[in-house]
């Protein structure tokens, strides 16, 4: 195990640092510089004052130095400063990192224990009645996209039955059921889209799990039935559920972006995306960088747990 | 000997399989899944001559108008005709979704055949690098190339493109290792053909199945980022209209007028749903007919 252990790290970190050098590669390609963004406003002519500002921001350095310049500072915690907001990246960042976490943890908890529920509900019978009503609704949840069902929800909950506010704008220091309050809608709307992709391979899995000799053996030797559902075949068909888990948190930072633009909230989707309004390089790399190596880390983590549920894959 | 009798044992589970799947039959969902995809198609082609009113035609003395008829689908804030809007935009979001999804599965295509039949240090480098892409959420990495090319239709595409491009190099890769030892392809390997021989005459006819279900699965996703790229402002600009951008635009009006979101909405998941069906449909039917043609 520990060996798998230190080879998968040893992986992540790679990973990482190719997805360092496409951000930096991508961003590079942006059409003029973070000195033309700062000086457009005041500045007509390329004068001498370009000169010393890109002197100044570290500009006029070859790209390999601006490149490494950019990990090394990475390594040692300064992510850099943002031109539009004229401030340190980091403390930025992290405060939008809670903000978007307050949205994500809550929903793939929920859509996590609902789907594994409904999975298992409708593998039982399959092509039954419930099955059929699972399946429409999670057939639906997957074709829906998040802003047209955020808008939907919107519409429902907060201008008709005026159950929930329709913007999570918000106030710190104010309690859990405020927050609860407030996150209510937009939680919703990401527990659904996940629920969806989630439930159905869990449904699958399980089906395919419930058709096994020993499924069958255990039935046959009386146990009950609840237990054999559950620690039996549900903790085999586990292995598929847990990646699409993690492949789900790849869709759900992408769904976070639409949600906290749809609910005004101001997470690390937002940043990304005024960061890309504004033109602010130094904001984009960063704020990217940080999006992609939670995803990366994720997906490491399930890796991890997945060699922890079967042992066969510690040895290959 | 030990061959003919693993031949023997395959025989017998393919007729037992042969008797339980009617051969040949086309499923249900690829007959629904077609025709609504066929539809958005056809609205794709003639959509724009068709609408009552121009789609960008202002009318000032009923903004906001709801649903009559005069304005199907009511109108929005400068007194646009939102059912014409919708029928004009079904262009926009098929031909995005179907070049965006045609650029990523052409250039996978080619990454993965070549990948998979060379092997070696060049497919080690090739798949090192779509593990980097593919390390990205979809929508993200398309947020990033359009943040470097520009905002518009065309850089949609070609993000959809890039997004694309790694996931189809693997299904098509992989498919093509399990043809890398097979005897015809061996024996065009005796015979001197040259390695382009090879991968588009000998093995791209073998890998069509996977491709048709990898492509069907694109094409939905395709439809999720091209309306989610236009929501982000990132996609068609205004007064095109785009699905996704006439929510985003409208949305201050939702309370009051809600058939502003209705419809486009409407659009976006009906096509969906479609295209869902179709790809599930196709996987299906084409696993009938590999058992059916075994």
């Amino acid at each position: 195990m520990l060996k798998y252990l230190v080879r998968r790290t040893g992986l992540l970190a790679l990973t990482l640092l190719g997805i360092s050098a496409m951000i930096f590669i991508i961003v590079q390609i942006l059409p003029g510089d973070a000195a033309d963004q700062i000086l457009e406003a005041w500045v007509e002519s390329e004068g001498g004052a370009h000169d010393i500002l890109r002197a100044k921001l570290g500009l006029d350095r070859p790209w390999y130095e601006q490149y490494f310049g950019w990990l090394w500072g990475i390594l040692h915690g300064d992510l850099g400063r943002s031109l539009s907001m004229d401030a340190p990246i980091g403390p930025i960042l992290f405060e939008r990192l809670g903000f978007s976490l307050r949205l994500a943890i809550p929903a793939l908890v929920i859509s996590v224990v609902l789907s594994l529920i409904l999975g298992v509900i409708a593998a039982v019978r399959p092509n039954g009645v419930v099955d059929s009503l699972i399946t429409v609704v999670t057939l639906t949840g997957v074709s829906v996209p998040a802003f047209v069902s955020g808008s939907l929800f919107i519409l429902i909950f907060a201008a008709w039955l005026n159950w929930f506010p329709s913007t999570s704008s918000l106030s710190e220091g104010s309690g859990f059921f405020h927050w609860a309050y407030v996150l209510a809608l937009p939680v919703a709307v990401l527990t659904l889209e996940s629920l969806a992709h989630i439930t159905r391979i869990t449904r699958s899995s399980m089906i395919e799990v419930l058709k096994t000799p020993y499924v069958r053996t255990a039935r046959l030797k009386g146990l009950p039935r609840r237990l054999v559902l559950y620690k039996h075949a549900l903790r085999n068909a586990m292995l598929p559920t847990l990646t699409v888990i993690a492949f789900n948190i790849g869709w759900m930072l992408g769904g976070v972006v639409l949600v906290e633009q749809v609910f005004s909230y101001p997470g690390l989707g937002s940043l990304v995306l005024f960061a890309i309004e504004q033109r602010d390089t130094p904001l984009l790399q960063a704020s990217m960088l940080f999006v992609a190596a939670g995803y990366c880390i994720a997906n490491a983590l399930a890796d991890i747990g997945y060699a922890l549920l079967d042992p066969r894959i510690r040895y290959t | 000997m030990a061959d003919t009798t693993i031949r023997s044992a395959d025989e017998v589970e393919v007729e037992a399989t042969r008797e339980v799947t009617p051969p040949r039959r086309i499923p249900r969902s690829l007959l629904i899944g077609g025709g609504i995809v066929g539809l958005f198609l056809v609205l794709a082609v003639i959509g724009p001559h068709i609408t009552p009113y121009p789609f960008d035609k202002f009318h000032f003395g009923s903004r906001l108008a709801p649903p009559s008829e005069e304005f199907w689908w009511g109108t929005d804030r400068y007194g646009r005709d939102i059912f014409s809007r919708v029928i004009a935009g079904a262009r926009l979001t098929v031909l995005m979704a179907g070049a965006g999804t045609i650029i990523g599965v052409a250039v996978g295509l080619l990454i993965g055949l070549f990948s998979g039949y060379v092997g070696g240090w060049i497919d080690e480098i090739l798949m090192r690098l779509t593990d980097i892409a593919m390390s990205f959420p979809g929508l993200l990495l398309a947020m990033l190339v359009v943040a470097a090319l520009g905002s518009n239709e065309i850089n949609a595409v070609l993000s959809i493109g890039i997004v694309f491009t790694p996931k189809v190099a693997r299904v098509v890769r992989s498919a093509t290792l399990g043809l890398r030892h097979v005897q015809f392809v061996e024996a065009a390997e005796v015979r001197g053909e040259s390695n382009s021989f090879i991968i588009f005459r000998e093995i791209l006819p073998n890998v069509w199945p996977p491709i048709i279900v990898e492509t069907c699965i694109r094409l939905s996703y395709a439809v999720l980022l091209v309306v989610s790229l236009s929501y982000l402002g990132l996609g068609a600009q205004p007064p095109a209209p785009d699905w996704g951008l006439m929510i985003a635009k409208e949305r201050a009006f939702l309370a009051t007028a809600p058939w502003v979101v209705f419809a486009p909405a409407a659009a976006i998941v009906s096509l969906i749903i479609g295209v869902n069906l179709f790809g599930d449909g196709m996987r299906e039917w084409l696993a009938a007919r590999k058992t059916a043609d075994e």
